[in-house]
């Protein structure tokens, strides 16, 4: 039989050296290339990174939500749940019974846009009570709609019995958004999963997102994996961090400890190339030179070299393992005591 | 809605008036005369001058055309469309009895391209690349290959002559089924090349639809598959292969004229071209006029179903 | 435990294929030029060039294929079934069908494609130059389309053919005549969409006069759907063609066109059912001209698939 982690402390969702390919155009790009972390109960893990380093690929393969031409080539998904055994989310039929089942009623997505991850032809009750229907099998039709409009209000949606009926283009950006975690949460989903949620909104209204989304944490005990690619939101919404590059995730760690005291080389440059609040005109900011590699040409080793000021010939030939710098927080670089060693 | 509908309607007016206009003065300059074709040579040989104008005083057929087609005009605001000049016998009782076979013609074949072309696209998109998507797309572009004719006289072969399915054209005695037995065909002959139209409108519009990202978020519920494309997909797409409804009437209805010859049906469509060869003008006028309106309020079909399926959709 | 083994379907098998071949570094140097790689892959659109030039050279070089004349009859040999002496027998009037069939299909591809292109002519340059221009012209002429294109075609040729009286000539000025109409409505659509471009404000900012910014710059955007259209509608004027043929509104009997040879069996519309039996007489002409429409299609499809950018190359 396929191992299972065990399961320690309050993990829900352990990912596993993850691998995973895309096929579109008789090519083949390894968008994944060995991903591990560790979603825990009622903490918010925020993934960062540029765009197309794989970010949204890790959260689509979770829920098996990846396009037709694409696949798991090889790792683990363990699913803790409550009560029971664990499951292997990757060796689930794709949209078979099983996974249907965890969908929205164990795992739950949000997605980035929400004018578009929306039915237009659809009102938004409807598409609530869609997913009430699919799981909370037996209630009457009225008793469906009552909840719906109570999600709703849950959220904050105000006159939500008469937002039921409405559509979606009828709704102002902050309010779809709004309506799409109700929906993510109508079924008290164990885990939330927000890809990029408020990159398409204003600040103030992002900001009113994000406490929404912490109050969900204390009230239910959601564990949150929350995909972005702002390090102010990082700072602001995370427990834990995962930083990603190129398919990989360089840095894995508390908050604190990221923030604080970066072990990987990207980590450092990025946390150097954001202007800081408060700390006025004069501050140095580098941008990280050179550019995102090719896909199909990528470099032999550690993706991140060319453009790394730590580099040295072994990061040429091969990509570096995970090191656990201490408990909880991993890096995948050789150099990373020097990184660590050279300070602010 | 109902403000919208009863503007474009008196919107149309104009251009009914000038369309009927450039119809009736296309009639007029038709080479030859008229007369010709209503009194046989010999007769006309032996006819004075003061015979020939009286025959045409009787017939309407003297003083200016402007005269004569407000003339026209007006009769047809009072319901009378004229008499034919062949025969005398009033069009509008004889556009009566021909107009419903080519409304039933057109509608059928108007229902079956739709109903399959969507049915064939949909099956299409959903095994996008398989055998049965390959094959589907290579039977619809050899439909919009061959002439309607042709499929026409291909089917009446296949299925009258040989196997005996269907009888050869006319319309059927009466009954329900006679009825369906004998539209069938023409209707299926007339529709096949809208029928391929359709199904390549269909898949495209299903596969645009299956890409979309709420088709993500269904899943993400966790829907299951079938729920998905139908409900989701399909829903969708659907939507701006119903409202080219509207467009295909009038692309039937030029058909209709090509099978209702092929199939003898006794529809407007060859009592047109007859009527065109011998400038028959009352009839040309009448015929020309409903295809024309129908043409017209075709287009406002298309936006009042737009509206009905699309709630992104206000109709101003 | 809630295992179950993933099985390996025939997609597995593909993705394994490609990931091994990507790992060689074997798939780096394909096709770059994408429209290029789309069109050759495109095994219809290839098939059809090869139809549509397998029978321009049949037709156009019709004296190379037959050694018979069109339109010499011999009424001796009249209706005589396919033989080694006639590849595909003598009609009515004892004149040799394959003959008839290659002149013939010189007439109608003329036909089709010479009215498909002015038809273009007009309505693209009408199109890009007043829809460019706007005003009151493109007001006026917007409407006269409308007009054109509230008639259902059929009606409209026919009544212009009843005016004119039929003809060669006259069909293709005919066609024309109902054709421009269309694409000058897509030419302008198209102009107007990239009429907001910033290009286009940055051209007149810099003094360029209209006629140039139209087809200078303009044109060639436009002429990927152009194109397509024009392959497209000489299809379609092909077999309306035949259709005014067999109605008995198309090219004059003497001349012959694939359409004039397959309404032998009708009688301006209606079957000649004891004339079916003749076979030879109809469905060979039929079967070339499928072909050849058939042939067009594939290529129009594989353009408008190939210049689509929507489209994942």
């Amino acid at each position: 039989m396929e191992n299972v982690e065990t399961k320690k402390d309050d993990v829900v969702l352990r990912v596993k050296d993850l691998h995973v390919n895309f096929y579109t155009n008789q090519r083949c790009n390894k968008v994944l290339r060995g991903v591990s972390f560790d979603i825990r109960r009622g903490r918010t893990l925020c993934v960062v990174g540029e765009s197309g380093c794989g970010k949204s690929v890790t959260a689509n393969s979770i829920l098996r939500l990846l396009p037709e031409l694409s696949r798991i080539e090889s790792g683990s998904i363990t699913y803790y749940k409550e009560n029971g055994e664990p499951v292997r989310l990757d060796q689930l039929e794709k949209n078979g019974k099983q996974m249907r089942q965890l969908r929205g009623q164990d795992i739950a997505i949000i997605f980035q846009d929400p004018m578009t991850a929306l039915n237009p032809v659809f009102t938004v009750g409807y598409q609530i009570e869609e997913m009430l229907r699919e799981h909370k099998k037996g209630l009457t039709k009225a008793q469906y709609k009552q909840e719906a409009i109570e999600d709703l209000a849950d959220m904050g949606i105000p006159a939500p019995e008469i937002r039921y009926g409405e559509y979606p283009h009828q709704f102002s950006g902050g309010m779809r958004q709004r309506s799409m975690i109700a929906m993510g949460m109508s079924c008290d989903p164990k885990i939330l999963l927000a890809d990029e949620p408020t990159t398409a909104l204003d600040v103030t209204i992002s900001a009113q997102i994000f406490d929404l989304m912490n109050e969900l944490k204390e009230k239910h005990g959601t564990a949150i994996m929350m995909i972005t690619h702002n390090m102010g939101v990082v700072a602001e919404m995370a427990d834990e961090v995962a930083v990603m590059y190129m398919g990989n995730i360089v840095e894995y760690g508390k908050v604190e400890d990221i923030f604080t005291n970066p072990t990987h080389p990207y980590t450092k440059a990025l946390l150097q190339s954001i202007p800081v609040l408060g700390k006025g005109k004069n501050q140095k900011l580098e941008p990280i030179r050179g550019s995102t590699p090719d896909p199909f040409h990528r470099p032999k080793g550690c993706q991140f070299c060319p453009r790394c000021d730590y580099a040295c010939p072994q990061c040429e030939e091969e990509m570096p393992p995970e090191e656990w710098v201490k408990e909880g927080h991993y890096t995948r670089c050789f150099n990373y005591k020097e990184v660590m060693a050279s300070g602010k | 809605m109902l403000n919208f509908t009863l503007r474009k309607l008196l919107g149309m007016i104009p251009m009914l008036l000038i369309i009927t206009f450039l119809i009736y003065l296309g009639v007029e300059l038709m080479p030859g005369d008229v007369i010709d074709f209503l009194i046989p040579m010999d007769q006309l040989a032996e006819m004075t001058p003061e015979q020939v104008q009286a025959f045409r005083v009787a017939k309407g057929l003297d003083g200016p055309m402007i005269v004569r087609y407000f003339n026209w005009l007006k009769g047809v605001c009072t319901g009378d469309l004229g008499y034919s000049l062949q025969n005398n016998m009033p069009v509008s009782e004889l556009m009566a009895q021909k107009l419903p076979a080519t409304i039933e013609l057109s509608l059928a074949a108007l229902i079956i391209s739709t109903v399959l072309g969507i049915l064939l696209g949909v099956i299409s998109a959903l095994k996008k690349g398989k055998i049965a998507d390959n094959v589907l797309t290579v039977a619809g572009m050899i439909g919009v290959a061959i002439p309607q004719f042709l499929f026409g006289i291909f089917c009446i072969i296949l299925f009258c002559l040989n196997l005996k399915w269907f009888p050869v054209g006319q319309r059927g005695d009466g009954t329900l089924l006679s009825e369906l037995h004998h539209l069938f065909l023409p209707a299926f002959v007339l529709g096949i090349s809208m029928t391929a139209g359709v199904m390549r409108y269909a898949r495209s519009s299903m596969l645009d639809s299956m890409n979309r990202d709420y088709m993500k978020t269904a899943r993400a519920k966790g829907l299951p598959e079938w729920k998905v494309n139908m409900l989701h997909g399909f829903r969708v797409a659907c939507t701006p292969v119903m409202v080219l409804i509207g467009f295909r009437l009038p692309m039937l209805i030029s058909g209709s004229i090509v099978i209702e010859n092929i199939f003898q049906w006794p529809g407007v469509g060859r009592w047109f071209t007859d009527a065109v060869k011998t400038q028959n003008t009352p009839i040309i006028m009448s015929v020309g006029l409903f295809m024309v309106l129908l043409v017209l309020l075709s287009s406002l079909l298309v936006d009042i179903l737009t509206a009905a399926l699309d709630p992104r959709v206000k109709l101003s | 435990m809630t295992n179950t083994k993933v099985k390996r379907t025939a997609l597995d098998r593909q993705m394994d294929k490609i990931r091994d071949m990507e790992e060689s570094g074997k798939l780096s140097t394909h096709l770059t030029n994408r429209t290029l790689r789309k069109l050759t892959s495109n095994k219809l659109a290839v098939l059809g060039v090869v139809m549509f030039f397998a029978i321009c050279l049949l037709c156009f070089g019709a004296p190379l294929f037959t050694k018979y004349s069109p339109t010499a009859f011999a009424l001796r040999e009249k209706m005589q079934a396919p033989s080694l002496a006639h590849i595909c027998g003598t009609d009515q009037m004892g004149r040799d069908i394959w003959s008839r069939m290659l002149y013939g299909g010189r007439i109608s591809i003329v036909v089709g494609l010479g009215s498909a292109l002015g038809a273009a002519l007009i309505g693209v340059t009408l199109g890009m130059f007043v829809g460019y221009k706007g005003g009151w012209l493109d007001n006026l002429l917007m409407k006269i389309a409308d007009i054109f294109l509230s008639f259902p075609q059929m009606v409209l040729i026919i009544i212009i053919v009843a005016l004119v009286g039929q003809s060669l000539q006259n069909l293709i000025v005919i066609f024309i005549l109902t054709g421009w109409p269309s694409m000058y409505r897509m030419a302008r659509s198209k102009v107007l969409s990239l009429k907001e471009e910033e290009f286009v404000q940055a051209l007149r900012a810099f003094g360029i006069s209209d006629l140039k910014i139209a087809f200078k710059h303009l044109l060639p955007n436009t002429l990927g759907p152009v194109v397509v259209n024009i392959t497209l509608s000489t299809a379609m004027f092909i077999l309306q063609e035949a259709s005014l043929s067999v109605l008995g509104y198309g090219v004059p009997q003497e001349i012959a066109t694939w359409g004039n040879i397959i309404n032998v069996i009708t009688n301006s519309g209606t079957i000649r059912f004891d004339w079916l039996g003749y076979w030879w007489m109809w469905l060979p002409c039929s079967i070339m001209l499928i072909l050849f429409v058939l042939s067009i299609n594939f290529i129009g499809d594989g353009l408008r698939d190939a210049s689509d950018p929507n489209q994942i190359g």
